[in-house]
């Protein structure tokens, strides 16, 4: 195994115990104070963490950074030397609480250099102190602001991880819902799907994840829902109507609790006639395709990510 | 730039420089058979050298078996991956058609095979100038059918290949149509020569960007219809797949880089598939070189190209 892959190995393990910490069963449930202080630890791990990732990675030559205000949502931009005219959002991962700014800089630079697209990752509010929909509504903002931009939406490309991965989904689904045009394609990498954590992969996987891992997924639903319920399609892109969604490739690892998030949602989107490529990588784990730099597998699926755009959106 | 990366571009550049000087030199004569003989045995000496460079840099991956085996009396180095699923690749390797399966391919093919889960098949087709066209085409295409006896749907088989083998890749499709033959699921040429009368412009224009090979000359481009051709047609569809007739083609993904006198090969042939209803994706990477995809290891764009053969073999077989 190279350096690079143990180091990240090493951080991942750090993460799962943080989940698994800010998880712990609460008494008698949490109050808001008491769940920002379960969160503010892993926070400022990982802007730590982020920024030295940064560091030993570096981000891809001849992209230009810019940090935006769309319609008042903070987003960064990715500007490859040659952009085409197509535009990709990008949605980061960190269970609806973690602000991954550093990270997600990196993994949007190698895409924008990989696709010539221009790609705007959002940092959307965050949970629990901006409980749903705030962070839908924000990326539904830059969605519309895009749009208004000029950007075709047949050449806007939605992507996310994790929870950026729900809401890619679910923006897809909130967009049918206000009868808006769908973007071109959308691409969930490690997706939570349902919000009632019933996939079976939840207790099967969980001693082989090496990422993931919740005591009692209740304290999640409590951060991010506040008792909204989470059968809601715009929580839960799984119990929605499905017909008539974009070409998606779902990207899943083997080694990981929300396995069956992706199979269950690629098995419905297929059934619904929506035009579905699943791609199962069984070593790998949790959102690996956003570890450029780290893993040779992500650079692997970086190029699948790529020729995907291309075949989907001319 | 990497270390190994520099290092790369280094033997590169030695190869164009030696295919430098034997354009210009016109102090063996006229171009003659003997004398493309003692270019391929110095073109074969070359290869030993980047191979045993690209064999220090690279980590062939040891949970793909690898095999020299005999398949219809033509040598094959097959690879088997862990899991393999119920496709399989034909690989034809690059090499000006003089050149032979090298180890320069063992890591790509095993990093294919186990990127994929398909079984790879890789061809050490006879070699021009001793077997000129189209030797090396029939020994692809009995590999081929060999495959289909061995029980592979041929909607299952990918035929891919790089630079002659590219131009294989596709030749092999039009002799299948010729023949009613069944056709692979797709095919993937990367970096392929498609026109042996090499006058497209970027044979011109992209010379002197191109680290790996030069503009053709005259004299080279004689030498080559002579060591291959042998009097063969360069309009001969089975030499020049271009000048054929597309129709039917399998999916194609079709790759170059944008530094390479063989650009215009692939972009030409793509726009032809395209009028004749063929389902081809074209793929250029502007700052790349011939055949890079196959410098696994060694270029972080070639673990990006292999994740997009990668996708495009799961989504058309």
């Amino acid at each position: 195994m190279n350096i690079k892959k143990t180091i990240l190995l090493g951080m991942m393990g750090r993460a799962k115990r943080g989940f698994k910490k800010i998880t712990r069963p609460a008494e008698g449930g949490l109050t808001l104070e008491q769940a920002i202080a379960r969160v503010t630890p892993m926070r400022e791990q990982t802007e730590f963490g982020g920024k030295l990732m940064q560091r030993v990675i570096g981000l891809a030559d001849g992209v230009r950074q810019e940090t935006l205000m769309l319609d008042g949502v903070k987003t960064f931009k990715a500007t490859p030397e040659k952009p085409n005219d197509k535009a990709i959002i990008y949605i980061h991962g960190g269970a609806f609480f973690l602000g991954l700014m550093y990270i997600q800089k990196i993994f949007a630079s190698y895409v924008a250099k990989a696709t010539e697209a221009t790609v705007f990752s959002i940092d959307y509010r965050l949970a629990p102190e901006h409980p749903f929909p705030a962070a839908l509504d924000d990326c539904f903002a830059v969605y519309k602001d895009l749009l208004k931009q000029g950007f075709d939406p047949k050449k806007i490309i939605v992507m996310g991880d994790s929870a950026g991965g729900n809401m890619t989904l679910t923006l897809l689904l909130k967009l049918k819902l206000e009868k808006l045009p769908l973007p071109g394609a959308a691409i969930p990498l490690s997706p939570a799907t349902d919000m009632n954590y019933s996939g079976e992969s939840i207790t099967t996987r969980a001693d082989v994840d090496p990422v993931l891992g919740f005591d009692d997924p209740e304290i999640l639903k409590y951060m991010l829902l506040r008792g909204h319920s989470s059968d809601d399609p715009l929580a839960s892109p799984l119990k929605g109507d499905l017909k008539g969604l974009p070409p998606l490739m779902i990207m899943v690892g083997g080694l990981e609790i929300l396995y069956s998030d992706s199979i269950n949602f690629a098995e419905k989107a297929k059934a619904a006639g929506v035009d579905v490529t699943l791609d199962i990588e069984e070593d790998m784990f949790h959102v690996y395709p956003t570890f450029y730099g780290f893993l040779d597998e992500a650079k692997v699926a970086l190029g699948k990510i790529a020729l995907f755009i291309k075949m989907k959106t001319g | 730039m990497e270390f190994k990366r520099k290092v790369l571009d280094g033997m590169l550049a030695r190869g164009k420089a030696a295919q430098k000087r034997r354009a210009a030199s016109t102090a063996d004569g006229p171009v003659t058979l003997e004398g493309m003989t003692k270019v391929a045995g110095e073109m074969r000496k070359g290869m030993k050298f980047l191979e045993s460079v690209v064999m220090m840099m690279t980590a062939v991956p040891l949970d793909v078996k690898h095999e020299k085996i005999v398949k219809v009396g033509v040598n094959v180095d097959q690879f088997i991956p862990q899991k393999p699923n119920d496709k399989a690749i034909l690989y034809i390797h690059g090499g000006g058609w003089v050149v032979g399966q090298s180890r320069v391919y063992l890591n790509f093919c095993a990093q294919l095979a186990r990127t994929t889960n398909a079984k790879v098949f890789a061809v050490d087709y006879r070699l021009a100038p001793e077997h000129p066209f189209p030797a090396g085409l029939d020994d692809v295409f009995a590999v081929y059918q060999a495959l289909i006896k061995d029980g592979f749907d041929p909607k299952k088989i990918v035929v891919m290949g790089d630079s002659a083998g590219g131009n294989l890749t596709l030749a092999l499709i039009h002799k299948l149509k010729d023949e009613k033959q069944p056709l692979p699921g797709a095919a993937i040429p990367l970096s392929a020569l498609t026109d042996f009368n090499q006058s497209t412009e970027s044979y011109v224009k992209r010379a002197e960007i191109d680290p790996m090979l030069g503009a053709s000359s005259p004299r080279s481009k004689e030498g080559l219809h002579l060591a291959y051709l042998r009097g063969t047609s360069p309009d001969h569809h089975l030499a020049s797949p271009l000048l054929g007739d597309l129709k039917g083609f399998p999916p194609l993904l079709i790759m170059v880089g944008g530094r390479e006198v063989l650009h215009d090969d692939s972009v030409l042939f793509y726009e032809k598939a395209k009028k004749a209803g063929v389902d081809a994706t074209l793929d250029v990477e502007e700052d790349m070189f011939h055949v890079y995809p196959v410098f696994h290891d060694i270029m972080d764009e070639a673990k990006v190209a292999l994740g997009k053969i990668a996708l495009f073999i799961q989504m058309k077989t």
